[in-house]
């Protein structure tokens, strides 16, 4: 069952128990106060379901009395308080500095009391009964939503969005209808379901306590508190039940809550259910990030199934990782019946087909193409780390022996490494040289950092600092510095220059040059030509999921390459003509990455 | 940090818990002044007061404050507050910073180890859902969660004691110490033995915020950049684990732990009322219920002042551990 | 027209990848100014400021001394549509997750079949949610909406900067079409110098201030 269809069946079932409560509770106000001393602490039976009392009363029909009495509270002092909330709200984020200010400190008086205490104290001013118990809920419930909406609302303003539908020419009033209202209606709706359970929870608590209805009326907290006084006596029944009675309703108004946030936020949906598609496996729903687990995941093992009518080419010799006719897609959608997502804003549209692709010692093969092309996907597979969803058909080979994607994923950090595109792979709050050893305190580990950091140019210093503290070029050389230690003979390099200037790419170039020349055998992976162009040994172009040619570096220098499309992408960039492609090649790729 | 900062700091901080007992003060009193509660058909009774002279009447309300204006008592108090005496009990007819020592040295206790209690548990039962969602363990979790803070915690109590006291027997059925025994006679191994179903209702229902909170923020750490590089390095399972994502979900966790104290006060309220457990709760309540306004007053500012320390302690914490706050930013 | 930048300062707060935090003056007595019909490239190296410049001239921020104006008016207090329009870096961050693509475009006056078939825009992906279309796809709404009829100056912020070459060249292919048939006045930035070099006029160097 999708989540949205199980949403609206617990919307359904709540509104139908509430609506149950309330007939039945109304229809049962007689039996629920009238005394029968003739059938006085009665055990639960098939005539009285959940036994009599002391004075002989149905507890039944004073359960659903007191519930459907809660339930009235309840929903009022939620609408209350909701419409406080939002008031409150919206006051605080768009009535200036000193309202948000003064409103802040009464939101911090709120809060800075027991919510029970300050219950008490206004049941109390108000007399406490019914009357003062519902109050006291509705009027100290808004707090915690008030900041919700002010913090959206705050948020919305500075969004960039925002700010350019007032420069499209937007009016405020179609900017707050169309914008505005569409975020916050759905937490205000949301809010104030989900304050329901609480008020129906806080309002029996006070009568618990004695500042609710009086003895009088079977509220339920009253039910409650005077079962208490016969427990003793072994009439369990008359706090079983109507305990076991509140404590469901309020699960299902929670339950309820939640479903509405689901019900009320489809996009959110499209991004959950989609988003999970490129997590590499051992991360995600179903699985602890070990990547020692023995038991073998189907999808994922590169297995050496029937190829569909390409020769099996061997493995060039002297090659450290190859791949052979990779196959790799994607199911198309899941079970939410949305198109996929998108995770790390990369198209899981990325498809591979029967690629070739081999990695040798001390040469960098350079992976050119757009985004969308496969090439991240290639990256990937040689690492092992791809999706659980993904379905796999080729080989991989390891030194010439035929391996699995569990095998490639226990190498990494040791023989495989990956040089990745984002900044945000380190952890911030984790100390430099701890991160570089991986929290290794041996000397060894630490001379080896040292010397890692040294190789780009960075201070040996820096192992007591933190990431946060580097500039951007400091933090990727940093990460270039980590697959120095780990020494590793197979390197991934993710898009070394994204969005950085010549100077800088060039000089990341050349650490990677070094690494190279110090034995490792690197896959390149890159969106411009002129970063391969440089020091690449190879040059693999990719589009729509195959190798469409393949050229050794030196030729692609001498401009000795005649494939029409690689022709096309050579000339098409600024510093080599900026032509215009051919028509074939005028489409846009599918999912550039920005 | 420099020592001016820190001053500064501190000073801002002392000035709200100043406001904060302000405000709460006036709240508090204005409150009870606007009740129709008489405290004295409420404690002495209406029968007696029928059978009570005009005179008699006169001085029970100069005692209990009904024949004076509002402001005024107010102003009594907090000019005596300000000298640190928070008068005197009108019930129990000793100093109120007394009585508050004494029920706050019967609760105190109690509501500490649920505190760390709750936190540790918590915290520990969120990593684990977090670090498997989906899975069993994870779904059993997750329903103890749903359960417990769709569930009043006065019930859970009136729960344990059918079970454990009633029942079971294993535990006795209420207050802090055993009934018609000299006080002096008390074992310590008493006071345990009535402290644990308070201690545990209160650990059981505190734990759900703190691990649903963790539960999300591990998830989000496993699926983070940092997480996916980490295990591109080879750190997986325990390393990754203990190495990345124990310390980013721990501050948070803190953080939102001892800002829940408010909570905890509230549930510890309940609770006591229903062990009988005479402690800052129960007196709080009997405060209410009986006009004891010096007392409610009293207890309603300790407890605002508590919950501010906790929330300022989570603060300092906050801004002394994160490596973020402590070398780019400012304390303030 | 000409779009005017006149001897403008502004200092920022800016932020190091990981988090910290560093005060810096951008601009101190910068001026600068583009006519309908130029072609003006903004060229400097990641962080000097080129956003921020960006903003300014669109009217979202205001100089700490200085004016910059359209025809005499201030950028930043004109009302309804406004003839000075930015795409931004990044189009995740401009357009509003609850909309769906086509009420994206609405906001803006609509999509024109012309400006639909030049970007290859499916129409399928008019009914959907932002986070359902690659960043590729997104900004090449952003660069429709921004090319409304009332626009007269368009500045690209490194919108082509992660793309490769092919697709570098079709959209600035399209976008320089479109200036040159409606005499838009384009101001480029990007760090890559030749791109500007084939594509602006005139280019301006940001100096490290």
């Amino acid at each position: 069952m999708t989540r949205t269809k199980r949403a609206e069946l617990l919307v359904s079932a709540t509104l139908a128990a509430i609506v149950i409560v309330l007939v039945f509770g109304t229809l049962s106000g007689e039996e629920a106060v009238v005394t029968d001393f003739g059938a006085k602490n009665l055990a639960p039976s098939v005539e009285h379901i959940f036994g009599t009392d002391w004075l002989g009363r149905d507890m039944l029909s004073r359960t659903l009395k007191g519930l459907s009495l809660s339930v009235v509270t309840g929903m009022a002092a939620s609408v209350v308080s909701a419409l406080m909330a939002l008031i409150i709200g919206v006051l605080g984020a768009s009535g200036g500095k000193r309202t948000d200010a003064a409103l802040g400190m009464l939101t911090d008086a709120c809060m800075g009391l027991p919510h029970i205490l300050l219950m008490l104290l206004i049941s109390l001013a108000l007399g406490g009964g019914t009357y003062g118990a519902a109050t006291a809920v509705a009027l100290t419930h808004w707090p915690g939503l008030s900041r919700v909406i002010r913090g959206e609302i705050l948020q919305l303003k500075e969004s960039p969005y925002i700010k350019i539908a007032s420069k499209l020419g937007s009016s405020p009033m179609n900017i707050f209808r169309n914008h505005y209202l569409v975020h916050l209606l759905p937490q205000l709706v949301t809010g104030t379901v989900l304050a329901f359970p609480h008020a129906v929870i806080h309002e029996s608590s006070l009568t618990f306590l004695g500042f609710g209805p009086g003895s009088g009326e079977p509220a339920i907290g009253v039910i409650l508190s005077e079962s208490m006084q016969y427990l003793m006596t072994g009439t369990w029944w008359l706090a079983l039940f109507p305990g076991v009675s509140l404590a469901a309703l309020t699960m299902l108004l929670f339950a309820a809550g939640n479903s509405a946030r689901v019900l009320l936020l489809p996009q959110e949906e499209a991004l959950a259910a989609g988003g999970n598609k490129r997590i590499p496996s051992g991360i995600g729903r179903s699985g602890l990030a070990k990547s020692s687990r023995t038991e073998v995941n189907r999808q994922s093992q590169i297995d050496d199934s029937t190829s569909s009518g390409n020769a099996e080419t061997k493995p060039a010799s002297g090659a450290v990782l190859s791949v052979r006719n990779l196959t790799v897609s994607f199911p198309k959608e899941d079970e939410a019946g949305t198109s996929p997502g998108f995770v790390n804003g990369e198209a899981s549209g990325e498809t591979l087909k029967g690629v070739d692709a081999d990695l040798r010692r001390g040469k960098i093969t350079a992976v050119i193409g757009a985004s969308g092309s496969g090439k991240s996907l290639l990256g990937e597979a040689m690492t092992g780390w791809i999706s659980e969803t993904a379905q796999v058909s080729g080989k991989i080979c390891l030194n010439g022996e035929e391996t699995t994607a569990d095998r490639l994923r226990a190498l990494s950090g040791k023989r495989i490494s990956v040089i990745p595109q984002r900044l945000s792979g380190l952890d911030p709050i984790k100390k430099i040289g701890k991160q570089i050893t991986r929290g290794d305190g041996s000397k060894k580990a630490l001379e080896r950092a040292k010397a890692a950091l040294a190789k780009v140019n960075l201070d040996e210093k820096l192992m007591e600092r933190y990431p946060f503290e580097l500039s951007g070029g400091m933090a990727r050389r940093l990460l270039i510095a980590m697959a120095i230690f780990d020494g590793a003979e197979i390197i991934i390099a993710d898009e070394p220059s994204p969005g950085i200037g010549k100077e800088e790419t060039d000089r990341i170039l050349t650490y990677f040059r070094a690494l190279a020349d110090d034995g490792a055998a690197m896959l390149l992976i890159t969106h411009e030509l002129s970063a391969a162009e440089k020091y690449a040994d190879e040059i693999l172009v990719m589009r729509s999921g195959k190798i469409t040619d393949r050229l050794s570096g030196d030729d692609f220098r001498a401009g000795r390459f005649d494939n029409p499309y690689t022709r096309a992408l050579y000339a098409a960039a600024p510093e080599n003509g900026f032509k215009m492609p051919e028509p074939e090649f005028a489409d846009f790729a599918r999912g550039e990455v920005l | 940090m420099s020592l001016k900062r820190f001053g500064v700091f501190t000073a801002k901080k002392l000035i709200r818990a100043a406001i904060l007992v302000v405000v709460v003060s006036t709240a508090a009193f204005a409150l009870s002044a606007l009740s129709p509660v008489d405290p004295l058909s409420a404690n002495v009774g209406a029968n007696a007061l029928g059978s009570m002279s005009a005179e008699q009447i006169e001085k029970l309300e100069s005692y209990w404050g009904t024949d004076t204006p509002a402001l005024e008592r107010y102003l009594n108090w907090a000019g005596d507050f300000i000298k640190g005496d928070m008068g005197t009990s009108l019930l129990y007819r000793m100093p109120v910073s007394e009585i508050i020592g004494e029920k706050l040295a019967a609760s105190l206790p109690v509501m500490i180890t649920a505190w760390v209690l709750s936190g540790i548990l918590g915290f520990a039962i969120g990593a684990f859902s977090g670090s498997r969602p989906g899975s069993l363990g994870d779904k059993i979790a997750r329903t103890y969660c749903v359960v417990i803070s769709g569930t009043p915690s006065f019930w859970i109590a009136i729960l344990a004691v059918m079970i454990f006291s009633i029942w079971l027997g294993i535990f006795p059925v209420s207050m802090s110490v055993p009934a018609g025994v000299l006080s002096d006679m008390v074992t310590f191994s008493d006071r345990l033995k009535h402290a644990v179903l308070p201690v545990m209702v209160l650990t059981l229902t505190g734990v759900a915020q703190v691990a649903m909170h963790t539960r999300e923020k591990v998830i989000e750490t496993y699926s983070s950049d940092m997480a996916r590089y980490a295990l591109m390095r080879g750190e997986s399972g325990r390393k990754l684990f203990f190495g990345h994502v124990l310390r980013h979900a721990l501050l948070p966790a803190v953080t939102l732990h001892m800002a829940s104290l408010g909570e905890l006060i509230g549930g510890t309220v309940l609770v006591e009322q229903v062990f009988s457990y005479p402690g800052l709760g129960q007196a709080a309540v009997n405060a209410g219920v009986g006009g004891d306004l010096p007392l409610l007053l009293g207890i309603t500012v300790v407890t605002a002042l508590m919950v501010f320390g906790a929330n300022l302690a989570a603060d300092i914490i906050y801004r002394v551990v994160d490596p973020r706050m402590r070398r780019g930013g400012s304390l303030i | 027209m000409i779009l005017k930048a006149e001897n403008i300062s502004f200092d920022y707060s800016t932020g190091y990848p990981c988090g910290g935090h560093v005060r810096r003056k951008i601009f101190d007595g910068f001026d600068f100014a583009v006519k309908s019909g130029e072609r003006v490239g903004i060229f400097a190296p990641s962080g000097r400021g080129k956003t921020t410049l960006c903003r300014l001239l669109a009217g979202y921020l205001k100089p700490a001394s200085g004016r910059i104006t359209l025809e005499g008016r201030d950028v930043s207090s004109l009302k309804g549509f406004s003839p000075v329009q930015l795409i931004w870096q990044n189009p995740e961050l401009a357009v509003d997750p609850y909309m769906k693509m086509k009420d994206v475009m609405a906001e803006a006056g609509g999509l024109t079949d012309e400006l639909k078939s030049s970007l290859h825009i499916d129409d399928e992906w008019l009914d959907r949610y932002p986070s359902e279309l690659s960043g590729g796809e997104l900004q090449r709404f952003c660069i429709a909406r921004a090319l409304a009829p009332e626009t007269r100056f368009l500045i690209c912020d490194e919108i082509t900067t992660m793309m490769d070459s092919i697709n570098k060249r079709l959209i600035w292919d399209f976008i320089l079409a479109e200036a040159a048939s409606r005499n838009l006045g384009l101001i480029a930035v990007s760090h890559e110098r030749a791109l500007l070099d084939k594509v602006c006029s005139r280019i301006v160097e940001l100096c490290v201030n």
